[in-house]
């Protein structure tokens, strides 16, 4: 009777590399497109306000793909964990995008503590003190073509985070800023 | 310091000090502690009266220069040691260098192992003498001659040894029984039960007399060296044991009699009152016997925070299974069975006699000390199962020779190198958690990446 070749080792070997796969899947530290800059200030002092002036000790960079940084009630990435210090820190984000399609729109802010919101040097909206996190919802009539955002988000002590959304007015679907749509694109770098 | 160096350090200050004083464990790990505190002595100038007045020191009574090398000594360098013990056990079951080498890589990178060989608690120096009985025994069966009164005489003093350090050493008992199997196989085959009777009757004291032997002669020690009470301390000795002291006359025998009566109840009296284990409890540590195969539950034994460049970093010293080692014991335990099945079940021949026996050995200690454990009520922790982990590692490295006999023997490549690849694999992850083990920092994403399974409930310290 025939029977089926079966290496022991071969089947060792294979089990080898599924376990050193599922090894180096699980600890490779995650990597998303890079779409926006992130920096991020460390500040000397307590901050209590989105205006105060800054006294920055230490700031770092951080790519990432959308701005959906609000999980475990901290200003912490989906897949990149925790991007922000511990407390009292100061996030800009200035970033180009493109509009498709000319008519009104409404980005929604989220933010844990404050924040303030401009398209092409124009501010729209700022919540500027504490807060526990809280939407704010900023309307702009925005044109066809290239337009610039920034973002500025500051966090004091307890819980953070902070999530950036749009919607084309009449259309009502929510996109997380990052994601391009048939209205408004992101250019990944 | 942290977990129980807390309780072994006061408990082996008053040995050197000549302080009296009761515990639920045997005293001999806290001894050895003790004595390598007076060898080394790198507490000479500081005072350590308060380790006297505590059954568990807290961070208050250490002098900031208290060094723990002492006390820490025997578990470090026993454990260390016992690689030997490891690796020779192996070599004589397998008659394989290479393969005994590589597999010596299970007992040395296991960072539950490190974690407690590396502190003053008495994991390590149990091992110690386990591994010591167990290459005792492995030894006295392969050298090829009989097995002499002496063999039986000399394991039991290893063995009362390891019991006088921890008493769940009691499982080596059945090297006895093994050692009698082998010693009697062809009389039990020939059902020649006169003959094993007639042996039984000279080895049974020749096995247990020294194991009785060396549990009075620590008790003796332990006893005569407690020349002093401290004020309140008295752990319900008997004013006829307290009395004793107060004279001066702790070596005679009849405190010594009082003495033993007392710690004996000591003991009895602590086992009755530890808790049974409540997993509803928020900050249980304990976790049922037949979780530890898994590695659940994780302990945090102590951590340090601190803020650098914003991001908060933690130092953790948690006891943490090496996956790779822990979850190859418990395949191993599975094929194992599998094969004794094969056999007495299903009637199939074994291809290598010798070693299926060695197979079944490794198997039922392992199986032996898991199911007398289940029994025990009183609330128990992951770090009781690093004496089956080492039955099971040995067990890994038996069945690994079985499975793979005839490429061994053929000194095939690709066996070689399949191995090769597991022990670095073993090593890989050992070093991947050893901020576990050495308390290296971590931040919070960092410590994710470790956090490999939920059901090890590793606690993140935000």
């Amino acid at each position: 009777m025939n029977t089926i070749p079966f290496n022991k080792n071969i089947v060792f070997s294979v089990v080898l590399a599924v376990i050193t796969f599922a090894i180096i899947n699980r600890i490779v530290p995650p990597h998303v497109s890079h779409v926006f800059d992130v920096v991020i200030s460390k500040n000397r002092s307590g901050i209590a306000s989105i205006t105060q002036a800054r006294d920055i000790e230490m700031s770092k960079t951080v790519k990432i793909d959308r701005i959906n940084l609000a999980e475990k009630s901290r200003f912490r990435h989906p897949k990149l964990g925790d991007i922000g210090y511990a407390n009292d820190f100061f996030v800009d984000i200035n970033a180009p995008f493109t509009v498709k399609r000319a008519g009104e729109y409404v980005f929604f802010l989220s933010s844990d503590d404050g924040f303030s919101f401009s398209i092409d040097d124009k501010k729209l909206c700022e919540f500027a003190a504490d807060r526990p996190l809280s939407t704010d919802p900023c309307r702009v009539t925005l044109t066809e073509g290239e337009h610039t955002f920034k973002l500025v988000y500051f966090q004091g002590g307890g819980n953070a985070g902070l999530t950036m959304s749009y919607t084309f007015a009449t259309d009502g679907k929510q996109y997380l800023a990052g994601d391009d749509s048939k209205y408004i694109s992101f250019s990944k770098k | 310091m942290f977990w129980d160096e807390n309780y072994h350090i006061a408990s082996a200050e008053k040995h050197v000090q000549g302080v009296m004083y009761m515990e639920p464990h045997p005293p001999l790990g806290k001894m050895f502690m003790g004595l390598m505190e007076v060898v080394i002595g790198a507490n000479d100038k500081i005072d350590k009266h308060k380790f006297l007045e505590t059954d568990h020191i807290d961070g208050a009574d250490v002098p900031p220069e208290t060094k723990f090398t002492g006390y820490r000594w025997p578990s470090v360098v026993l454990m260390a040691v016992s690689v030997l013990f490891f690796y020779g056990i192996l070599r004589r079951i397998t008659q394989n260098n290479l393969l005994a080498f590589l597999f010596s890589s299970f007992i040395i990178f296991d960072n539950a192992l490190v974690i407690q060989a590396r502190a003053a608690m008495l994991e390590g120096i149990q091992i110690f003498f386990l591994l010591a009985a167990i290459y005792y025994f492995v030894r006295t069966v392969t050298k090829g001659t009989p097995i002499l009164i002496r063999d039986y005489a000399i394991l039991g003093v290893i063995i009362g040894l390891g019991i006088m350090v921890k008493v769940t050493s009691a499982i080596e008992l059945l090297l006895f029984v093994m050692l009698f199997g082998v010693d009697q196989w062809r009389n039990i085959q020939a059902f020649d039960y006169h003959e094993v009777i007639k042996r039984l009757v000279v080895t049974v004291p020749a096995a247990v007399v020294p194991v009785a032997l060396v549990f009075l002669c620590v008790f003796y020690i332990h006893i005569g060296m407690g020349t002093k009470v401290i004020a309140g301390h008295t752990y319900k000795a008997s004013p006829e044991y307290l009395q004793a002291i107060q004279r001066g006359d702790t070596w005679s025998l009849s405190t010594f009699s009082i003495g033993l009566r007392d710690n004996m109840k000591y003991m009895s009296e602590y086992a009755d009152g530890v808790p049974r284990l409540d997993e509803c409890k928020a900050d249980e540590n304990g976790s049922f016997a037949v979780d530890w195969i898994v590695g659940k539950k994780t302990i945090n034994y102590r951590w340090d925070k601190d803020t650098i460049d914003g991001k908060v970093q933690v130092k953790y010293m948690n006891i943490v299974a090496n996956p790779i080692i822990w979850f190859s014991v418990v395949a191993g335990i599975v094929l194992s069975l599998g094969l004794i099945m094969s056999k007495f079940i299903y009637g199939k021949q074994e291809k290598d006699t010798p070693l299926f026996y060695w197979i079944c050995a490794f198997t039922s200690l392992y199986l032996c000390y898991m199911l007398t454990i289940i029994q025990i009520e009183r609330v128990m922790y992951l770090y009781h199962y690093l004496l089956p982990l080492t039955f099971g590692s040995i067990n890994v490295a038996l069945i690994f020779t079985y499975i793979y006999r005839e490429d061994i023997l053929a000194n095939k490549k690709h066996v070689w190198i399949n191995l090769g690849l597991y022990t670095a694999l073993v090593i890989a992850v050992f070093a991947f958690f050893s901020p576990f083990t050495y308390g290296i920092q971590m931040t919070e994403d960092q410590f994710e990446m470790r956090n490999w399974f939920s059901f090890w409930k590793l606690q993140v310290v935000q």
